[in-house]
Formats: structure tokens, C-alpha cells, sequence
């Protein structure tokens, strides 16, 4: 029985508007994967640009190192210096990267290390988009599962049994050898069904497309995300199915979960964490790099003695070489020292707000599903401040190899930099992913569950008081 | 009026307006704390920022000016205290801008990045409540009521007591109208009542029509909604079929549409990269040391001009001259960057404001931060201001090194009195008929859509009334 009535509901689904707003909902879909496709092969060039001119540059300076390494006098005294080493560090999107944009478009996905920079102004000159059109937010495959899907899914569904039960004909049909736990569950299922299997289909499509570095298991994990998130969902409706009387009931209702659920949860949680877990301030972590700097600067003196007092194996060369480099350097030493614990602090703040999330966070599914599937397209805030932080860290070994060569005014090996490992992002692993997405995908799949089960035990109540 | 006071009496009877009125009571007040506290953190984070600035610059002991001018100082973005009603595109723009010698900087330090995975999907201020839950409130409201009174017989009752189709039409008007303005004043009034105690940095000179401009366009664009809402309840049979359009036009025009407007634009008119926008600025700041050809000929100049053989035998400091010409010549080049740069927002955005015909969210949205202060707008006006003051002070410490550095050349230093000369940032804000100028695509679409709703909403009642007086 359940088999014919899936195939009638299959069959209905074909008819009437339907078809095309299924064809519209795809037609989304696909424009979400578009507009990540440009955005992501946009950032592509970007990095491969900006690597392509550091490596350049670097090509030359070990070029004139070598040069003067075997002895031929060095062009200027400034050639080949220590300080202007540079690595580029590169945040590369990962393919399921097309299914999220997220965080990702908001945060730097490429720096130059250099000595010349500190942690404070590492990431500079990245803060140039449309800001009237990057606070609308990114239109991509996430936001299409976690917003559009529902709605797509309430206008499908919303008239499952209240139609019929509104035009008296659920009685006739009633009276056939057919339950209405039967009618309410094939439908819901089959019409949701087909909404998130045009999702999954796409997340394939994308992954495939989206190239780059990246494996399956996060596509896995996403898919995982969007069905629990899809249970949810599907276990709602059925609840609503089974209580609403008139279609404009079950439409109101759900249109108001999903009011609820996706926008006014989220907006009030963020408002209150942001506004009870306030973030340090940047404008205070900037104005103590600048004080660290001045400070610096006044007893660079002092500073270069107590570097070579650390230092004793130092020799200091090129006396005729002026203070530029050294003061620099030493500057941002100190910038280091002193922004240190504000550093721990925006770390420590970031922490107590995704506490919070957390904790409160599972009162709203689309909360859940959006962590989810940030999670597995690498676009949460979390992987971008990950990327930040260990660029910092290559910085700071950077920093120390040229360190004891810019005090002491003298030129780095070529082999020493040489052997300096290129900027390589060290991405989550995938048991740390899951073990971080597991909480989330169960208590969405427990949702539905939970729902469905009301749901069909309300359908199976004694026919006369469902009609 | 008779229509209208009976609309009314149902509405109140429902309850469904008391409930929604509640709603968006407790929704605001929630938005307007939080409005608010950021409002104050903020101001209070800008002005420890410019007072830390001053005293960093000022600490500097003795220096050479040209380093001083690497050194620089920040300038800080200040808001309109309105910000507390709409933040805007606030959090997506940069907060402050290094005034450093030879680059011209974008703004950096936006708010946004240290917001978590959360505020994507929506994020709570009053004006976000009046844009997006207003309208879904009111959508509730009015869905039945025209479709009701067709649904329960009524319509055709009224018609055949000779009640004229023009009275039913306006009386339906002015109930729905009292009754949306019943659920939404008192909302509206603690968003008003918020902007009494924000304490965050003085108010715009402009500030009274600023505040009568957004009660002006709220008030438009919850008539439009009205208008369009009361259009398609007379349009559908039932309230069901009523329910169900709204509620689909606000999904898509509140929700949906915004994005795929904004990512349309964004891929229609593609903005430089950050790396090439760099790049960019990079070959503006070079363009005199990086051409050794015009250096030599602008020196020739220089020292023919003055009669002189040696750069040495000039009554000034020849660095300082260069510095300052490289200055003269990298503006028009930075000027032109932006300029650029901005074109092309201004294309995205215009893009994006074509949709502002069948979504008003958007159009109200961006005249919403216009006239509170927060949108691009302004945000263009603040690194325009930045810009202004970077030539003012490169200028003064160039100029320092110019009449008094001699041969000494980048070993010449100066101190304290030269650094407390330099003047703070001051911030220019766009005038009121600016604000309105640049957004006139926004407001005419606006009013295309509400004239466009009224008309609708006046073709449909007479619809409604023809076919059942025809039945």
C-alpha cells in the first residue's frame, strides 16, 4: 500500500505548480554553487598572484645572495637582506568550499609573512569589499539548506492532509483500506524527499566542481548535516500535518518555526553573546602596537644592547649600515611582548561567545545545521582564526631565524633560508571534525525523531477526531 | 468609517494583533539594549583609541619627521548615535584608517570578523525588526481581510446592502491601516523612546531630519505593505490561498531576495581583489621613486629653476622636496584608485537596487543606514575625510624637514612641538540632500513599489467586488 501511495505522490508531484517550483528551487540551488564558483576561483588568482610576486621577489634576493655568497660585492648595501625575506602564507578554499562561503570571504585567506610585519598589522590590506553587499551575507548552498529548503519544504507540505481534511474529502479517503499515518507520512517524506535530495545532489555537483585540495569525507560530514537538519524538518511537518485542521493554519504555523527558528533564535543569541561576551577591542590591541613601537623606537638603544647580551655568540658587521632594519625588527619584538596577552584575551573571548553558542545554540536547529555545515566547508570562523593564528606563529619562527642576522647587521645564509619549510596551513583532521559535528547531528537527528514519532502517533489517533 | 471601525473591532477581537503587537515589543526592546550597549561600547572604544593615538604621537621624542610621517597617526571612524537604530554596514567596513606617508590605506579593523558563524543568518537591531518582522506581523494581520469577508459571503452582503464598492475599498484601507499601525506603534515608540537615552558621541547637526526621514519611509513602506497586502487578500478566493501568497512574497522579498540580489551584483560588476586593489595603490605610491627617469628631470628642473648646480647649494632640504613632489604626484593616481573602486560599488549597488522594485525590504534597508549614518555613503565620506587629513599632515612634517632638516637631510630630527602641532582627525559627514541624492534609485524605487501596491491593492478590491456582485 505504501508503495502505491508513494507512487501517486510522486505522480502528484508532477502536476500542478509543482514541477515548477521544484525546477525554481534547483534553479536556486545552482545559482548559489555559481556565485561561490566565481567567488572561490576569484580568491584562487588572488593567491596564486600574490604567491607567484612573493616567489618572484624571493627568486631574486636568493639570486643576489648567491651572488654575493660567492663573493662578488654586493650592488647596495641594502641588497639581500634579512629583513626582506618573505614566505607567502596561503589559506587555500578546500573544495567542499563551494557549498560555504560563511566566514570565509570576511576573513584575510593570504598574508606575506615578513619580518618587517608583527602580529597586529600581519593580516593588512584585505578589507576592500562592497561593504553594502557583504553585510547581506553570502548567497551559498548553506544558506539554500538551512533557509530556502524549509520554506520550499512548508509550501509542499503544508497542505499533506489539511487540504483534504478542510474539504471534508479525508473522510472518503479515510474510508479506504489506507491509514492516514500512512497518507501524512509518504507524503511529507516523499515531498521533503525530493527538497533535500536536489540538495545533496547539488553538494555533489559542487564538490566536484569546487576542485582544489579537500576530501570526501568532508562532503560526508555536510551531507550528514544537511539530513539531520532535513529530519528535523521533516518531523516537524509531520506534527503540524497531523494537528492543523485548515492549510492556512499548517502554513502560519510552520512559516512561524521557521521565522523563529532561522532568524529571531540566531539574531537574539548572537545580540546577547556579543553583548554579554563583548570582544576586546582591535582599536586597543592597534593603539598598543603603535605605543609598543614608540616605545621601541626610544630605547632601540638599549634594546639592541640587551638582544646581544641574549646573543653573546653575535658579532655585529656593517656598523656603516643604518639603525632601519634593527629598529624595525626590535620593534616588533617588543610589539610581540606587549600584545601578547591581548592576543590571549580575543582568543579567551572568542572561546567564552562559542561557549555560549554552544550551550544555547541547541534550542535553534538552524543554529546546529549552520554550524554543521560551516564546520565541513571549512567557512567557520573557527578554521579562519586557526589560519591567522598559525600564520602568526610562522611569522615568529620566521622573525627568530632573521633575528640574530638583522641585530648583528649581517646577511642570512642562503641555505639557512633554504631550509625555512614553506607556510603549510595545518587544517583540522577529520576524527577532530567529527568529534566537534557529532553533538550537533545528533541532537538534530533526535529532533526529528522525537518530532516524527509525535507526529505519527497524532496520526494515529482514532480517525473521527483527526477529521 | 463604519468599515473600517468594524475591521478594526475584529482585528482586536482575535487577539492575534494584541499577540503580534507583544511580540514585537519584547523583539524590540531586546534591539534596542542591544542597540544601544554596542552604541556606547563603541563610542567609548573610539574615543580611547583617538585619545591613545594622540598620546602615542605626541611620545615620541626626538625623530626624524619623514619616519614620524611612516609612524603616522589612525584615524577613527565616529558614528551617528542613530547607529544604535540601525548598525548598517557598520561591522563590514573598516574602523580605521593609517594616514601614513606615500600610501593612501583602506580603511581596516571591521567589527564584523569578530562576530561568530551566528550573526549570517540574521542579526537583532530595531530597524531589522521594523524591515523584516514588521512586515511579517502586518502579512498576518491582513491576509483575511478581504479574502475573509469573500470567503464567509460578506463581501457580496455588503454590496447588495448598497455600501459603494469605493467605501469598502477605503474603509478596508483605513481599518487595516490602524489596525498594522496598532501592532507596530508601540514598537516604533520604544525605538523612539531608545534614541532619547543613546549615549553614544554628539548628534548630526541634520539630526531632526534625519529622524523624520526614517519615520517617513517606515510609515511609506508599511503603507506600501499594507497596500500590496490588502491587494492580495482581494485577489485570492480564499484566506488560505491569501495566507499562503503572503507569506511566500515575504520569504522571498525579506529573506531570499536580498541575497541573490547582492551576489548578482557582486558578479555582475566583479570588484578588484584585495591583492590587485594593492597592487594598484602600490604603483600610485611609486610612481616618482619607482621612475628614475622623472626624478632626474624633475631634478634638473629644480636645480635650473633656482640657479644652482648641486642639490647641496638649495636653500632647502632637496629629501624634503622629493618627498613632498612624490606626495603631489601619487594623489591623483590614489584619487583615481578609489574613484574606481567606488565606481564600481556604485554599479553593485545600483544592480542590486533594480530588485528594490519587487523587494522595498532592500530600498528601505539602505535608506534606513543612509539616514542613520551607517552605510556606505558615509563610510566613503569618513575615508575621504582620512585621505584629506593623510596630504594635511604628510604636508606639514614634509614641510618641517623642508625648511629646517638643511644638509642634514633624513639625519635632521624634530620633537615634541612639531608632533603636538599636528591637528586631530575631524570627520566630515555627508549633508542631509547628499544622503538623499545618492540614494534616489532606492527612493524611487520605494515609491514605484507603494504607488505600484496602491494601485494593485485598488484594481483588486474592484475585482473582488465585480465578481461578487456577479455571483
Amino acid at each position: 500500500m505504501s508503495m502505491t501511495l508513494l507512487a501517486a505522490e510522486l505522480r502528484a508531484l508532477l502536476r500542478g505548480a509543482r514541477p515548477l517550483m521544484l525546477l525554481m528551487f534547483c534553479l536556486i540551488c545552482a545559482g548559489s554553487l555559481l556565485a561561490q564558483f566565481v567567488s572561490i576561483t576569484k580568491m584562487r588568482t588572488a593567491n596564486a598572484a600574490l604567491s607567484a610576486k612573493i616567489e618572484g621577489g624571493m627568486a631574486e634576493w636568493r639570486h643576489t645572495l648567491k651572488k654575493i655568497e660567492e663573493g662578488q660585492a654586493a650592488p647596495s648595501p641594502y641588497a639581500a637582506r634579512p629583513m626582506d625575506v618573505a614566505v607567502p602564507a596561503i589559506l587555500e578554499p578546500i573544495n567542499v568550499g563551494m557549498l560555504a562561503a560563511g566566514r570565509r570571504d570576511l576573513h584575510p585567506a593570504s598574508t606575506t609573512l615578513s619580518p618587517w610585519r608583527n602580529s597586529v598589522n600581519l593580516f593588512a590590506e584585505y578589507e576592500i569589499s562592497n561593504p553594502s553587499i557583504s553585510f547581506i551575507g553570502p548567497f551559498d548552498l548553506a544558506f539554500v539548506s538551512i533557509v530556502v529548503a524549509p520554506l520550499f519544504l512548508i509550501a509542499l507540505v503544508f497542505d499533506a492532509l489539511a487540504g483534504e481534511r478542510a474539504q471534508g474529502t479525508l473522510r472518503l479517503i479515510l474510508l479506504q483500506p489506507v491509514s492516514a499515518r500512512a497518507i501524512g507520512l509518504v507524503r511529507v517524506i516523499s515531498r521533503a524527499g525530493i527538497v533535500w535530495a536536489i540538495v545533496l545532489v547539488a553538494s555533489v555537483i559542487g564538490t566536484l566542481v569546487g576542485g582544489g585540495p579537500g576530501s570526501a569525507h568532508r562532503l560526508l560530514l555536510w551531507c550528514a548535516g544537511v539530513v539531520a537538519y532535513g529530519a528535523f524538518w521533516i518531523g516537524l511537518c509531520l506534527v503540524v500535518v497531523a494537528i492543523a485542521r485548515r492549510p492556512e493554519t499548517a502554513a502560519g504555523a510552520l512559516v512561524a518555526v521557521w521565522a523563529v527558528v532561522v532568524f529571531a533564535a540566531p539574531a537574539i543569541l548572537a545580540s546577547a553573546t556579543e553583548t554579554v561576551y563583548p570582544p576586546p577591542s582591535r582599536l586597543a590591541y592597534l593603539s598598543e602596537m603603535r605605543a609598543a613601537q614608540v616605545e621601541a623606537n626610544r630605547n632601540a638603544d638599549q634594546l639592541t644592547r640587551e638582544f646581544l647580551v641574549d646573543h653573546p655568540e653575535l658579532t655585529v658587521a656593517d656598523e656603516n649600515l643604518t639603525a632601519y632594519y634593527e629598529q624595525a625588527y626590535l620593534a616588533n619584538l617588543e610589539v610581540e611582548r606587549r600584545t601578547e596577552p591581548t592576543l590571549a584575551k580575543f582568543e579567551a573571548s572568542r572561546a567564552a561567545r562559542n561557549d555560549v553558542a554552544e550551550k544555547w545554540g541547541i534550542l535553534s536547529p538552524a543554529i546546529l545545521a549552520q554550524r554543521l555545515l560551516y564546520l565541513s566547508a571549512g567557512a567557520d570562523a573557527a578554521r579562519q582564526f586557526q589560519f591567522q593564528s598559525q600564520a602568526r606563529q610562522r611569522l615568529a619562527e620566521l622573525s627568530a631565524l632573521v633575528g640574530p642576522s638583522v641585530v648583528a647587521r649581517q646577511r642570512i645564509s642562503l641555505q639557512e633560508i633554504n631550509d625555512f619549510a614553506p607556510f603549510q596551513f595545518e587544517d583540522r583532521q577529520f576524527r577532530d571534525l567529527v568529534t566537534d559535528a557529532a553533538p550537533s547531528i545528533a541532537l538534530l537527528l533526535l529532533y526529528g525523531f522525537a518530532l516524527g514519532l509525535i507526529g505519527l502517533r497524532l496520526l494515529s489517533r482514532h480517525p473521527e477526531r483527526l477529521l | 468609517m463604519p468599515i473600517a471601525a468594524n475591521d478594526l473591532r475584529l482585528h482586536l477581537r482575535n487577539r492575534t494583533l494584541l499577540l503580534l503587537a507583544v511580540m514585537l515589543f519584547a523583539l524590540m526592546a531586546g534591539g534596542i539594549w542591544t542597540g544601544l550597549e554596542r552604541a556606547k561600547a563603541n563610542a567609548r572604544e573610539r574615543t580611547a583609541a583617538a585619545a591613545a593615538d594622540r598620546s602615542t604621537w605626541d611620545a615620541q621624542g626626538e625623530r626624524n619627521p619623514h619616519s614620524a610621517a611612516h609612524f603616522s597617526r589612525y584615524a577613527f571612524k565616529s558614528t551617528s548615535p542613530l547607529a544604535f537604530f540601525d548598525p548598517g554596514v557598520l561591522d563590514h567596513a573598516g574602523l580605521a584608517v593609517g594616514m601614513e606617508a606615500h600610501d593612501s590605506n583602506p580603511a581596516t579593523i571591521r567589527r564584523a570578523e569578530e562576530a561568530g558563524d551566528l550573526s549570517d543568518l540574521a542579526a537583532l537591531s530595531p530597524a531589522w525588526i521594523l524591515q523584516s518582522a514588521a512586515p511579517l506581523a502586518l502579512f498576518v494581520i491582513l491576509f483575511g481581510s478581504i479574502a475573509g469577508e469573500r470567503e464567509n459571503g460578506t463581501l457580496r452582503q455588503m454590496l447588495s446592502a448598497g455600501v459603494s464598492p469605493r467605501r469598502i475599498r477605503y474603509g478596508k484601507i483605513a481599518g487595516g491601516a490602524i489596525a498594522v499601525a496598532l501592532a507596530i506603534s508601540p514598537a516604533a515608540l520604544l525605538a523612539a523612546a531608545g534614541g532619547m537615552h543613546v549615549d553614544a558621541g554628539p548628534w548630526p547637526s541634520d539630526a531632526q531630519f534625519r529622524v523624520l526621514a526614517l519615520v517617513v519611509l517606515y510609515a511609506i513602506y508599511f503603507l506600501g505593505l499594507a497596500a500590496f497586502a490588502l491587494g492580495v487578500s482581494a485577489m485570492s478566493v480564499t484566506r488560505r490561498q491569501a495566507l499562503i501568497l503572503l507569506l511566500g512574497a515575504w520569504a522571498l522579498g525579506v529573506a531570499i531576495a536580498p541575497r541573490i540580489a547582492a551576489s548578482l551584483a557582486a558578479a555582475l560588476h566583479p570588484a578588484p581583489t584585495a591583492v590587485e586593489f594593492a597592487s594598484t595603490l602600490s604603483a600610485a605610491s611609486g610612481l616618482y621613486w619607482n621612475d628614475e627617469e622623472m626624478q632626474a628631470r624633475k631634478k634638473e628642473e629644480l636645480l635650473s629653476a633656482y640657479g644652482v648646480t648641486d642639490v647641496s647649494d638649495l636653500p632647502f632640504s632637496y629629501e624634503a622636496w622629493q618627498l613632498n613632489l612624490s606626495e603631489e604626484i601619487s594623489h591623483p593616481a590614489f584619487d583615481e584608485a578609489y574613484r574606481d573602486l567606488d565606481s564600481i560599488f556604485r554599479r553593485q549597488e545600483r544592480a542590486a537596487s533594480l530588485l528594490s522594485i519587487f523587494s522595498p525590504t532592500m530600498a528601505v534597508s539602505r535608506l534606513s543606514a543612509a539616514f542613520s549614518g551607517t552605510d556606505r555613503l558615509h563610510h566613503k565620506a569618513f575615508q575621504e575625510s582620512a585621505e584629506t587629513h593623510r596630504r594635511l599632515i604628510v604636508k606639514q612634517l614634509n614641510d618641517d624637514m623642508l625648511n629646517n632638516a638643511g644638509a642634514a637631510g633624513y639625519s635632521y630630527v624634530a620633537d615634541d612641538a612639531l608632533w603636538k602641532s599636528v591637528p586631530d582627525f575631524t570627520q566630515a559627514s555627508p549633508a542631509f540632500i547628499a544622503i538623499i541624492n545618492a540614494h534616489l534609485g532606492e527612493i524611487s524605487a520605494l515609491l514605484i513599489f507603494t504607488f505600484g501596491a496602491f494601485v494593485f491593492c485598488a484594481v483588486a478590491v474592484d475585482r473582488a467586488q465585480r465578481l461578487e456582485a456577479g455571483k
